[in-house]
Formats: C-alpha cells, structure tokens, sequence
C-alpha cells in the first residue's frame, strides 16, 4: 500500500511554470530518491508533497487521505540541519513532541533509549555548536523521526558533509531506516547516494520539471557495493539519462 | 597563555591612556596654564570624590531609581510593540518610521516640555527615561526577531506551530543577542537620561546635585559627580554583559 501518492501535481509562480503533471507514489518502508539537476523543480515538489505550499493542479495523497495543501502531517528534512543553537542537542530533538503538547519531562524520557540508536549517546546536553556536522545531522534526523516515524522526507540531507562523513552517513542511515521501516522520500544530485540508499529512482527533468524516468534499484548485498560492476553499469545509465534531458 | 596575555596587554593599553591624559591634565592644573576655577587639578577632583561620597552615593541611589523604573517600562513598553509589529505588518509599516522619527528628537529639548506637563516629581523624569530608551531597545528587538533563521521559521510552520510557539521557541531567542546590544546603549541612555531630567528641578538625584554644585562654582565637585555618572554607566554596562553571557551558555561555543 502507498503511504504517500502525488497526482499530476503542477505548481507555477506567477507566468512561470516550475513543475507540471508530476506522480509520484512511495510504498511502506520504501527508500525512493529524487535525481535532477539543480533548479528544475525538486524542493518545489517537496513543498507541494509537504504541504507547505498548495499545487496549482493535482492532488496529495497520504494514507488514503487527500491531505493537498495541508502541512504538519510528514517529517521534512531540510539541507541544512535546522538545528536550533540556543537549545542542546536532546531539546532539539524533541520539538516535534512539544509541539504536538507533550510535556517536556515526558518527551525527554521519550527520547532517552533513541540517543544510543542515533549515535547521541552523551552528547544530549552539547550545544549544536560542539558537534560536528554529521552529527548534527544525526540530531536533525532523530528530530524528523520524532515528527514523523512513518514517512521522511528530505532535501538533500547529506549534501552539506565532507565526502568521508557523507559516506559513514549514508550507510548508517540506510541501517536505521530499514531498523524502523520508515519510507523516505529523499533529493539528491549525487547518482552515488541514490544508487546507495534507494529502492527505486525518479529522475526530474526538462523545462517545467517532470518525471522522465522511474527505476528500480537493488542495492547490491556487499560490502562495498559501489565497487560492483552492476553498480558502476547503472550509474552510467543514469548520468547518461540525466544529461540527456 | 599567550592569549591570555596578549588580553592583559589589550586591556592595559586604554588604562595607560587615561594615566597619560590625567597626567597631563595634572601638569596643566600645577603650571597653571588654566585658571583653577575653571579647570580643578585631578587631585582635587579625587579630594571632593572622598569627601563627598556619602552624598554622591545617597543621590545616585535616587537617580538609578529613576534609571531602573523607566528602563524596565521601557524595555516591557518595547517587547510589547515589538510583537505586535512583527506580527501584524501593518503596525510595522506604520510605527517603524515614526520609531526612527523620534531617535532624532533631543531629549534635552523635551525636557522642559514634560516638567511643564507632569510637575517635578519622579514621573517626568521617567517618561523622559522611557522616550530616550523604547526606541533603541524597540529597534533592537524587530531587528533580532529578523535575525531568525528563515529556515527554521520554515520547518516550524512545516510543523503547524503557531506564531506564539514560534515567537517563544525561535524569534525571541534569535533577538537575544540584538536585544543585549540594544540593551547596553538603553542602560547608559537611562542613567545621562536621569540625570537630565533631574537638572530641571527636584529634591534628589545625581543631576540635582550637579546643578547644585555648578551654581556654586564647585567644580571638583562636578568633575566628581562627572566620574560617578560615568562609572554608574559603565557598572551598568557590565552588568548587562555578564547577564549576556548567563543568558546565552551556547555563544562561547560558536565559531568567532
């Protein structure tokens, strides 16, 4: 069953057309990512998909329900880690619950056993400012779980870290996300992290942006998997499907 | 080590420089280059600051009263219209350029204006406390509630949190830094501000003392409670620079 469906979603800015007639589907505890090249159209879809702007044309789907226009219902991981730097680590990950009036004794608590899991342990009290950005990003993504723990979606989450921390990042991720089932959503202009971290891949382009392609991903079962021949075979399709649009 | 230091030193250098201009003042007073009345040789100033210091400290517990009372209406007066013209844009539009407006009107020249309105006692000298500290500290707060991250107001609303959430969670906490600037500059407006309403009359205070003893033609007494406003500024300042840093635990972590 889809836990999120996009149909023929549009959105223009005044004579602008910026998307048109974008569908999309995830399943549950799916990993689907987003490839475009830059300004063609992904974060608006993201918006859209959250709820933060309303589509021109087109309808949003979550769970059954038509959800269109109507924010608050997933968890939306921005590029930057958003965190708050007057509020410690374990105060930022809890936003999500205090803002949906759980008392904040009760939500700490509520965090505690998770800090281990996201690799926090003994930093709850730091301030973002003494962490370092791939730990930041653990923080943020623990706060969208706490928003979300059913669907993330996320814009380029790893784009901000250093090629070392990316990659560590990537595959703890991947680990966590399969743990707790969550379907994710995630844009990425690197055919790397997509061929890594996704199920299946949605490829945005052309002038307004649309899906030109939909692929199925097998994320090879080794320990370098970027290394394999297979690997290597759809990457190059990839890059070549997106240079020719 | 070295930073420390190299921080003493930095601290020494404007000390030494007011040791060079009070020796020179000093040895201007004892070659008589200037007329006694006119100028007191710092010694004498330090003689009138001892002998003195009693009053001076019974008048300045009047004057920082005063300081105190307006300050805190003001500062409560500015986060007020501070939220309200963050929230309803047209109350920006209207109020931000009439706030700017009267930044430029001198307070010295308003002064008689509000003896004449609300007598001699301790209000006039408050609402003139209050118009020379809302404005900084108003311009202050729209400034820092702008300073928050536009991607955080973002994921706020991507999270259905209300203004007041927002105001509490993410705008006033992003001001705090503009808030302590604004703040340093009102604390030292509040306590000339006090003094100058109390040059127009009353029965205490530092600026009554000093409109005493100008007219008595006791200027080591002048220059001494010259250095007392001075030094009940300055107090001041640090205090609210102490208070920054109690406020704020996370800045010592942030990247200078």
């Amino acid at each position: 069953m889809s836990v999120l469906t996009a149909e023929n979603l549009s959105k223009s800015y005044g004579d602008r057309k910026i998307i048109s007639d974008i569908s999309v589907h995830i399943e549950k505890g799916e990993m689907v990512s987003l490839l475009g090249v830059s300004g063609g159209g992904k974060t608006t879809l993201f918006n859209l998909l959250s709820g933060l702007e309303a589509p021109n044309g087109g309808r949003v789907i979550l769970n059954g329900e038509d959800v269109t226009g109507k924010s608050g219902l997933v968890g939306y991981m921005q590029q930057s880690d958003l965190l708050l730097p007057f509020k410690t680590i374990a105060e930022n990950v809890i936003i999500p619950l205090l803002l949906r009036g759980e008392k904040k004794k009760a939500a700490l608590e509520k965090a505690r056993p998770l800090f281990a899991e996201f690799g926090l342990e003994g930093l709850e009290g730091y301030y973002p400012a003494q962490l370092s950005g791939g730990m930041r990003q653990r923080a943020a993504l623990m706060r969208s779980f706490f928003y979300s723990s059913e669907l993330l979606l996320m814009d380029e989450p790893f784009s901000a870290l250093d090629a070392i921390t990316r990659g560590s990042m990537q595959s703890w991720f991947r680990n966590i996300v399969r743990e707790h089932g969550l379907s994710t959503f995630f844009i990425t202009h690197d055919v790397n992290e997509a061929l890594l971290l996704s199920d299946r891949i949605y490829i945005l382009g052309g002038v307004p942006g649309k899906i030109t392609h939909e692929l199925k991903n097998s994320i090879p079962q080794v320990e370098n998997p970027e290394l394999t021949e297979e690997f290597l075979r759809n990457k190059i399709k990839i890059t070549e499907l997106i240079n020719n649009e | 080590m070295i930073r420390k230091q190299r921080s003493i030193i930095n601290k020494l250098y404007p000390l030494a420089f007011i040791a060079l201009i009070v020796a020179v003042w000093e040895l201007v007073c004892r070659l008589r280059l200037v007329a006694e009345f006119m100028l007191p040789s710092p010694e004498k100033v330090v003689k009138a600051l001892v002998t003195e210091f009693p009053t001076l400290i019974m008048h300045s517990r009047t004057t920082l009263l005063e300081a105190a009372a307006g300050l805190g209406i003001s500062l409560a007066a500015a986060l007020v219209f501070a939220v309200l013209m963050d929230k309803f844009e047209f109350l920006y539009k209207a109020g931000y350029p009439i706030a700017v407006l009267t930044q430029t009107v001198p307070t010295v020249a308003i002064a008689p204006l509000l003896v004449l309105w609300f007598g001699y006692g301790m209000a006039p000298k408050i609402v003139l406390i209050f118009v020379a500290c809302f404005f900084p500290m108003l311009i202050a707060l729209l400034g820092g509630f702008q300073a928050a991250d536009p991607g955080v107001l973002r994921l706020y609303r991507s999270m259905n949190a209300g203004y007041l959430r927002i105001l509490k969670d993410v705008k006033l906490p992003y001001a705090l830094d503009s808030f302590f600037s604004g703040l340093r500059i009102s604390v030292s407006y509040s306590v000339v501000g006090a003094v100058i309403s109390e040059w127009l009359g009353g029965s205490g205070g530092l600026g009554v003392y000093m409109t005493r003893v100008r007219k008595a033609f006791a200027f080591d007494k002048m220059f001494a409670v010259i250095i007392v406003t001075s030094v009940v500024s300055l107090i001041l300042i640090k205090l609210v620079d102490i208070i920054q840093i109690a406020a704020m635990p996370w800045k010592k972590y942030e990247k200078k």
